[in-house]
């Protein structure tokens, strides 16, 4: 017999985790041990959560096609050809690819769903300056280093989360960032533009966040005296 | 050519489950008991078309009047099946059409599935046991002796289990008002509405009979009591702004008050529960109220005054005149605002099954389920028999906070647990 370490009750030889809790079953002295044949028929016993998961990213899915279809319909009914529904359609396909995700993905969600949202994201600005303006690629200029500098900042900053770094440490440096991120917008801006090389308010914002980043890194090194620490403890 | 040999008004607690029933959910319980062997199904068929020829109620058809619905009797074949579906799923469809019950069998169990329309769990009972003892009649060639709530197949039929109770009883001297708070609804993921999770704690009865015996309450005041418990601890983590009362329906047997043999509905539900506004309660301070509401309202001229006024409403010449369809949406309408709002939660106990020693012996358990309510929300349901209590909790939420709640406080007062589910 197995108990679950979490709640205490008894289980059911042919349970593979607590029903109560979730957590796994797993028992040393029983594992070669033959299961019991489960309570229910195993037919409808396949996992409820999926089926539900299955479900809403079905309505969704339903809900979005129906837009799809709907728009280049009526424009195509009011104007003879495609006009605005060109730009709404890769919306729909990129609002999709954000909703559905979160749903159907169940281990490391936060992640995957940020990686899939940054993808889809290329792919829809792409589409949207292939269809808007072909002749001027801001795409290439503009987007793909914008988007590629939020996806290392993204990166650095889950990861220094998952390291367990002290938030005042994660967030000192997400305005470091932040400032740098002004900066290169304002350079790429202006490249694209083909203005003169200078910068004027990216400057200023990236001297205060740089500012504000070395007096919290100050704070976190002095709040670890710990007589500090109950005065500055956020 | 089918011979329609007669037909029946809904009793009154019937009335509403089918104009309340969708397309995905009906308010059905389920009774099952285990044998030490497993089912043979042509037995378990011809069991059943046995019993069918002596109990009227498993002959019924829900039909639908101009003004209400009524049950027919057929002589449509019920055909037994395998479990298929999520235990307590919608009655009616493919293989019995619209007939109120459904038999099935898994492994060493046979189930009986019924729409409350048709019977109450007393009722639903006496079905299973009869059932089961014309299946151990042909299977093992036992001598099933006469016992209280088995209908025999060679025994004579009495009207009177066919009778509204209800209305014979009734005594209309008051009315009592349903005006009650609306109480705390546990919220969740919700699961498709044809689908049940259920979670059985098998718990000795012994040591539930003396843990209850320490706060000085009985059994069903005691589970009802660590249910609100747990209710309660889930609406203070759930930051809610303003607190409900959290109450539990708890449905009384109006057999044990009354002499009826009716295999019909004869129940009613009075509601125990606690206002958190007055301030923390304290697991003995619950118990206590708990017991003293079971004492002050399970009376009979209470439950009477209950009973006359649900009645009263049916006599209505105004109601009684509204077609169907118009009755439907009222009765759904008046469902929503009195039915499942008023209550967090149901705890049906049908007590300790008694069967005769040629039953016992080829039979290890037997169980009670309601089926999920339309909101979701947990709900409870026990039978005690061999020794132990099995609790069965359905659900339509994939949280099982209340549940856990539940198990682990019994398992800190010392009363061991065994889980099974359909969880896996």
């Amino acid at each position: 017999m197995s108990y679950c370490v979490n709640c205490g009750v008894e289980l059911d030889r042919s349970l593979t985790k607590c029903p109560l809790c979730s957590t796994p079953v797993i028992n040393p002295n029983d594992i070669d041990a033959e299961k019991t044949l489960p309570t229910y028929p195993v037919e409808y016993m396949q996992n409820i959560e999926k089926k539900l998961r299955f479900a809403s990213a079905n309505l969704v899915t339903v809900i979005f096609l129906t837009a799809l279809v709907l728009c280049p319909f009526c424009n195509y009914v009011i104007s003879d050809k495609l006009t605005w529904s060109r730009y709404v359609m890769p919306s729909i396909i990129f609002a999709w690819c954000c909703a559905v995700p979160p749903i159907m993905i169940r281990k490391n969600t936060f992640l995957k769903c940020v990686i899939i949202d940054f993808i889809s994201a290329f792919i829809y600005l792409g589409a949207m300056n292939m269809l808007t303006t072909p002749n001027i690629n801001w795409f290439v200029s503009i987007c793909v280093p914008i988007l590629l500098y939020l996806f290392g900042t993204f990166i650095l900053i889950y990861s220094l989360s998952v390291k367990k770094c002290s938030v005042i440490y994660i967030i000192s440096i997400g305005f470091a960032l932040a400032g740098i991120f002004c900066m290169m917008t304002e350079y790429f801006l202006r490249r694209f533009r083909f203005l003169e090389m200078e910068f004027i308010w990216s400057v200023p914002v990236l001297i205060s966040c740089i500012g504000i980043a070395v007096l919290m890194l100050i704070i976190e090194k002095l709040s670890k005296v710990s007589a500090l620490r109950k005065r500055l403890h956020i | 050519m089918k011979q329609v040999q007669n037909w029946y008004q809904l009793d009154n607690a019937a009335k509403i489950y089918p104009a309340v029933r969708t397309k995905r959910w009906s308010g059905n319980f389920r009774l099952s008991l285990n044998f030490n062997e497993k089912v043979e199904p042509d037995i378990l068929q011809q069991a059943l078309d046995d019993v069918r020829k002596r109990i009227v109620n498993l002959n019924l058809e829900l039909k639908k009047g101009l003004f209400w619905y009524f049950f027919e009797e057929t002589d449509r074949p019920v055909i037994i099946q395998p479990e298929k579906q999520s235990p307590c799923g919608r009655i009616g469809g493919a293989h019995n059409q619209d007939m109120p019950y459904r038999v099935t069998y898994y492994n060493n169990r046979i189930a009986i599935e019924i729409f409350h329309a048709l019977a109450d769990g007393t009722g639903g009972l006496i079905f299973l046991k009869s059932i089961a003892a014309r299946y151990i009649e042909l299977k093992y060639n036992e001598k099933i002796p006469e016992f209280e709530d088995i209908i025999l197949c060679g025994s004579e039929y009495s009207p009177e289990e066919m009778e509204d109770a209800f209305k014979r009883y009734a005594k209309f001297r008051t009315l009592k008002s349903r005006s009650e708070l609306r109480g705390y609804h546990f919220k969740g993921t919700i699961l498709p509405s044809d689908q049940t999770s259920v979670i059985t704690g098998i718990i000795p009865f012994s040591k539930l009979h003396e843990k209850s015996k320490e706060y000085k309450v009985t059994v069903t005041e005691f589970i009802v009591s660590l249910m609100i418990k747990s209710f309660m601890d889930c609406q203070s983590k759930s930051n809610n702004r303003i607190e409900k009362p959290v109450k539990v329906s708890v449905p009384i047997n109006l057999r044990k008050l009354y002499p009826s043999r009716t295999l019909r509905n004869f129940a009613l539900y009075i509601n125990p529960g606690i206002e958190p506004r007055y301030g923390e309660f304290t697991f003995q301070e619950i118990t206590e109220e708990v017991h003293h509401f079971m004492r002050m309202n399970n009376k009979e001229k209470y439950l009477n005054a209950i009973m006359c006024k649900n009645l009263s409403d049916e006599f209505n010449p105004v109601v009684r005149v509204i077609p169907l369809f118009l009755k439907n949406v009222a009765l759904f309408t008046a469902f929503k605002i009195y039915g499942e709002t008023l209550v967090s939660s149901t705890f049906s106990n049908l007590g300790r099954v008694e069967l005769p020693p040629e039953m016992a012996r080829h039979i290890e358990r037997v169980e009670f389920m309601l089926g999920r309510f339309m909101a979701g929300m947990p709900s409870a349901a026990a039978a005690s028999y061999n020794g132990n209590l099995y609790i069965n909790w359905t659900s339509g939420f994939c949280e099982k906070d209340v549940e856990k709640g539940f198990f682990t406080s019994l398992i800190k007062m010392g009363v061991p647990v065994k889980i099974e589910s359909n969880l896996i």
